[in-house]
C-alpha cells in the first residue's frame, strides 16, 4: 500500500474515531463526495432488529453509491466476521461482507469498487491502520471484492 | 411421537428433498413451510418412507413461529434442525426496492436466526444445525438483498457453531445452481449461461444437496462445525 496520504474526500459514515485516523491517513469527511466509507461503529447489538438496521443502511448505502458509481468500502468487525462476538455481530459482519462481494460483482463492468476493511469495535482500538487500508482502496486500488485486514484477529483464534 | 428433526422451507424443492432424506436415515421429521402445501408433502413422505412426518404450514416471519415450531418438539429429542426456508427477490441494487431487501433478509437471516435461538432447547446433546447458506454468498448480480442474507448466515453459523460446542455442531452447506420449481421458472437461456459456468455442466439436483446436509447432520460427522461446505459441481473455483 501507498504511504502516501491520497487526499481524497468520501462520505464518512463512520465513528468519530475513525474519522480522525481517515483525516490523518488523507481521507476528508465530503458529504457531497463520489466516495462511501460505512462502518456500523458497534460493539453491541441488543436484537435482530439492530442488524437489520445496519443492513439496510448498507443497503441504501450501496444502492447510492452504484447509482452514482462510487466506489465504497464497509469497515466490518474483525471478530465478528469469524463468528466470535456472537449471532447478532456474527451475522452484521458477515452480511456486510455479502453487500461488498455483492457490490463488487455488479459493479465490475463500470469499474465500481467496493472493498471491507476489518477492525476491531473496541474502544480503544489502533484504527490507523484500517485508515490506511480505507485510504488505499479509495484510491483506484485494483483489487475490488476483497477484503483488507486493518486489525489482526485473522491470525489464529483471538483472546476470548 | 415427536420430531427428531426440523426442516424448513420443506414443501418442495430443496427442502422436501432434505426432509425425504432425514427420513431415509431414520428421522421423524417436522416439516415446516409457508405454503399449505406442505402437509401434502409430509402426507406423501410418511406414507413412502419409514417413520413419521409432519407438515406444519406456517410463515416463519411469524413473531410467535419460532416458539411455535419449538413447542411442537419434545425437549431433547431434536436431533437435527435445517434452516432452508429461503426466497428471492431479484433486481439490480440500485432498482431494488426496500421492501424486497427486507424481506429477503427478514425470512433467509432473520428467520433462521430466530428459530435456531428458539430451537437450543429442544436440541439434544449430539445434535446439528445445518444452515442452507448459497454460493451467491460470494454475490451475485442482481441478488444484493439475498448475498446478504446468506453471507449473514455463515456468520451466524460460525458463532452458533463456537457457542454451542460441544453439545450442538452447526454447518452450513452452499449450493449453485440446483434444479428446483423455483429455478425452472428461469428463462432457458439465462439458465444455459449459468449452467455453462459450473465445471460439472449442469445444475445440482436436489437430492444431491440434501445428501450433503445429511451427512454434515450425521455422526459421520462428528468432528465438523463452523464450516460451509460448498456443494456447486466446482462453480466456487471455476
Amino acid at each position: 500500500m501507498s504511504s502516501t496520504p491520497p487526499n481524497t474526500t468520501a462520505r464518512l459514515v463512520v465513528r468519530p474515531a475513525l474519522a480522525e485516523a481517515l483525516a490523518r491517513a488523507g481521507v476528508a469527511d465530503e458529504p457531497q463526495a463520489a466516495a462511501v466509507v460505512y462502518d456500523p461503529f458497534t460493539s453491541h447489538l441488543a436484537s435482530w432488529a439492530d442488524v437489520e438496521s445496519a443492513l439496510t443502511r448498507a443497503f441504501r448505502l450501496a444502492a447510492d453509491a452504484k447509482r452514482e458509481a462510487a466506489p465504497i468500502v464497509f469497515v466490518v468487525d474483525g471478530a465478528a466476521v469469524y463468528g466470535h462476538t456472537g449471532p447478532l455481530l456474527a451475522m452484521l459482519a458477515n452480511g456486510l461482507l455479502g453487500a461488498m462481494r455483492n457490490q463488487a460483482v455488479e459493479g465490475q463492468r463500470k469499474g465500481i469498487s467496493a472493498y471491507a476493511v476489518t477492525a476491531s469495535s473496541a474502544p480503544d482500538a489502533d484504527l490507523a491502520p484500517v485508515a490506511r487500508a480505507v485510504a488505499w482502496a479509495l484510491s483506484g486500488a485494483p483489487s475490488s471484492g476483497q477484503v483488507l485486514y486493518g486489525d489482526d484477529p485473522h491470525i489464529g483464534r483471538p483472546a476470548a | 411421537m415427536s420430531p427428531t428433526a426440523i426442516v424448513t422451507g420443506a414443501a418442495r424443492g430443496i427442502g422436501a428433498a432434505i426432509a425425504e432424506r432425514l427420513m431415509t436415515d431414520g428421522h421423524d421429521v417436522l416439516l415446516v413451510d409457508l405454503s399449505s402445501a406442505v402437509v401434502e408433502t409430509a402426507e406423501r413422505l410418511a406414507a413412502a418412507r419409514r417413520g413419521s412426518a409432519w407438515g406444519l404450514p406456517l410463515d416463519i416471519n411469524d413473531t410467535d413461529a419460532p416458539q411455535v415450531i419449538a413447542g411442537c418438539c419434545e425437549a431433547g429429542r431434536v436431533k437435527v434442525l435445517v434452516n432452508n426456508a429461503g426466497i428471492t427477490r431479484d433486481a439490480m441494487v440500485e432498482k431494488m426496492t426496500e421492501d424486497d431487501f427486507l424481506a429477503v433478509l427478514r425470512v433467509n437471516l432473520g428467520g433462521a436466526y430466530a428459530l435456531a435461538m428458539a430451537a437450543i432447547p429442544v436440541l439434544g446433546n449430539d445434535s446439528a444445525i445445518v444452515n442452507v447458506s448459497s454460493k451467491s454468498a460470494n454475490g451475485n448480480f442482481g441478488q444484493f438483498n439475498y448475498a446478504v442474507s446468506k453471507a449473514g448466515l455463515i456468520g451466524l453459523t460460525r458463532s452458533l457453531a463456537l457457542l454451542l460446542a460441544p453439545r450442538v455442531r452447526v454447518n452450513a452447506i452452499a449450493p449453485a445452481f440446483t434444479h428446483t420449481e423455483m429455478t425452472d421458472a428461469i428463462p432457458h437461456d439465462v439458465r444455459a449461461k449459468v449452467v455453462s459456468r459450473i465445471p460439472f455442466g449442469r445444475g445440482a439436483q436436489p437430492s444431491e444437496i440434501a445428501d450433503v446436509v445429511a451427512w454434515l447432520a450425521s455422526p459421520q460427522a462428528s468432528y465438523v462445525t463452523g464450516q460451509v461446505v460448498a456443494a456447486c459441481g466446482g462453480r466456487s473455483f471455476g
